[in-house]
């Protein structure tokens, strides 16, 4: 279940939980593992949904995973060979990014090409400018970005997905999620953390100050 | 990610095993920079109580940076929680309600704390209760098998508080006042933090100050109009230990810094003291408790048990030990005991509230 509204995700968070297991006649219990989106994103946002996530494993002595926001949203698309670009708002004139290639061949699997970083939108176009086919652009950074995008990249070589395609879902994630669980049966709650991609301001800023030695 | 090599380690009064129909409550506490869980039976007996101090992580920012804190509360609260109950031999199944610090407190820090507990009850089916953390700290003393007599006056003292209580009798506490600017602690590290002393500045200024002249600076005294004679500002006595710096610089004079700190550490005390013996006196109390990271001053203690003992000698003085006055989860367990036998549980929706007041239930 996914919903994208005001009240905040600390207050959501649980009664939708419990809202969908109940209207799904799934009892806590049989849960076989808990996936969570562990960014990037924001960071509060972010450690409600691990926090929550790594307590229901704990609990429930299941596996966790962490899974990676933009990789979820790739999973989107299925078309085999598929260039796949998600983006989030990172504010600071940055977007939260990845470049995804669906393999052409079965079994279909995403390939990461460009490993999620923050990014200004001119570093971000300049890493593209490799690939010479269609770029296909989906998340909730376009909502920012897309003016851009259109503007910056020829128009036969972005594709701006439709708002359907912007928000990640649960059911996104549960997905990578299940495919990680194959991989890892043991992925443990301690294990499961943020990817933060960004340093504490306070942290950065203290380097600087003294030249960048830790 | 490991990070406990990072951060000390404190185990307070760990009694073992559980006793037939006692009722065990786990408590959960990450509203500043103390990582705890613990486990309390019936309010009074702790079973387990693991504190994971950040101290040493913000200690080169010269105090607390939220974001930094709340990451290492999530990197570090499921392990703590598995080792309260490893130390007190329990599983969850034998584990009657889960409690948590809502607030007040860091919002980034609480959220962690909170998102845990909402989930750790849900997938246990165990019921939820929401702490208010001021409140807890009186708890202390519970823990501590020395019940307040009352009415009882407490003042909670650490960087992030500066408060005054009033119990009048069980069950009904007000704030009689609090700080408009700087939490006491708060004033102690920045203080510490102008004269490159180290971080925290509390137990570093206690220490120096042993050596200097109580009396050597005339530092001003905030003592607020008549109608908030228990609130208190700290902001002014920073402001003049900094222009008294300067000063002396200008005129190239010699700075005795044992003096110095004396001065700044007695001005700010003898506002705490008296404020608390006042406020003892206006309310007939038959006890007074300090509770707080800055309830560790020698000078603190020992001023405040004189003054005392002259003016009110039938109030006596409280002061849990050391690790139950700074933040721990144990109290957080056993404040959430009455509230638990009373059925005061929480909702799934429960979310952290940074500036939650006394006796404010939400
Ligand atoms: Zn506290």
């Amino acid at each position: 279940m996914t919903l994208n509204i005001k009240k905040t995700h600390s207050e959501r968070l649980m009664p939708l939980l419990d809202q969908m297991l109940t209207e799904s006649g799934i009892e806590r219990e049989q849960l076989g593992a808990v996936a969570a989106a562990a960014g990037p994103g924001s960071f509060t946002g972010l450690r409600i949904g691990i926090s929550t996530a790594r307590a229901l494993a704990q609990a429930l002595k299941i596996p966790a995973l962490p899974v990676c926001t933009l990789e979820a949203l790739a999973e989107a698309v299925p078309t085999p060979g598929a260039l796949i670009c998600p983006l989030l708002d990172a504010r600071r004139n940055q977007a939260y990014t990845a470049l995804y290639k669906r393999s052409a061949e079965p079994p279909f699997k995403l390939e990461t090409l460009i490993a999620p970083a923050a990014l200004a939108l001119d570093e971000l176009i300049d890493s593209l400018s490799g690939f010479d086919q269609p770029i296909i652009f989906l998340g909730e950074g376009l909502q920012t970005y897309a003016p851009a995008l259109a503007e910056k990249l020829p128009a036969n070589r972005a594709v701006l997905a439709p708002a359907p395609f912007r928000l990640c879902k649960a059911s996104l994630v549960a997905l990578c999620g299940l495919r990680q669980l194959q991989e890892n049966p043991q992925a443990g709650y301690l294990e499961m953390m943020p990817h933060y991609l960004r340093r504490p301001e306070a942290e950065r800023l203290a380097d600087e100050r003294l030249g960048g030695s830790k | 990610m490991k990070e406990k090599q990072n951060s000390a380690k404190i185990t307070a009064q760990t009694a073992t095993g559980q006793e037939e129909g006692e009722t065990l409550i786990l408590g959960i506490e990450t509203s500043c920079d103390e990582t705890s869980a613990s486990v309390v039976a019936d309010g009074r007996r702790i079973l387990s109580n693991v504190v994971s101090s950040q101290v040493e992580l913000h200690a080169r920012y010269g105090g607390v940076v939220p974001e930094i804190a709340s990451r290492h509360h999530l990197a570090l609260i499921n392990s703590i929680i598995d080792d309260a109950l490893d130390e007190a031999g329990l599983k969850f199944s034998d584990l009657r309600a889960i409690a948590v610090s809502h607030g007040p407190g860091l919002v980034g820090a609480l959220l962690v704390g909170v998102a845990t507990a909402k989930a750790l009850s849900y997938a246990l089916r165990l019921p939820l209760v929401a702490v208010n953390h001021l409140e807890a700290h009186l708890y202390a003393n519970y823990l501590n098998g020395a019940p307040l007599t009352y009415p009882a006056v407490i003042l909670i003292v650490s960087g992030g508080h500066t408060e005054l209580l009033l119990i009048e009798k069980a069950g009904t506490i007000t704030s009689l006042g609090r700080t408009r600017d700087d939490a006491a602690g708060e004033a102690f590290d920045k203080v510490a933090r102008v004269l490159e002393l180290g971080y925290p500045g509390g137990p570093l200024i206690d220490k120096l100050a042993r050596e200097g002249d109580p009396a050597a600076i005339k530092f001003p005294r905030s003592w607020l109009e008549e109608e908030s004679r228990y609130d208190f500002s700290f902001s002014g006595l920073k402001t003049a230990v900094v222009n008294h710096l300067y000063h002396a610089r200008r005129r190239d004079e010699e700075i005795n810094i044992p003096d110095l700190v004396a001065s700044f550490q007695e001005a700010l005390i003898d506002v705490l003291v008296e404020k608390t013996v006042s406020a003892a006196l206006d309310h007939q109390a038959l006890s007074v408790m300090i509770a707080g990271g800055v309830a560790a001053n020698s000078r603190l203690r020992a001023r405040l048990k004189e003054r005392l003992t002259k003016k009110i000698p039938s109030a006596p003085l409280h002061i849990p030990p050391l690790e139950l006055c700074t933040d721990n989860a144990a109290m957080i367990a056993a404040a959430a005991y009455p509230l638990y036998r009373q059925g005061k549980f929480a909702p799934l929706d429960l979310n952290a509230h940074p500036g939650l007041g006394i006796g404010a239930r939400r």
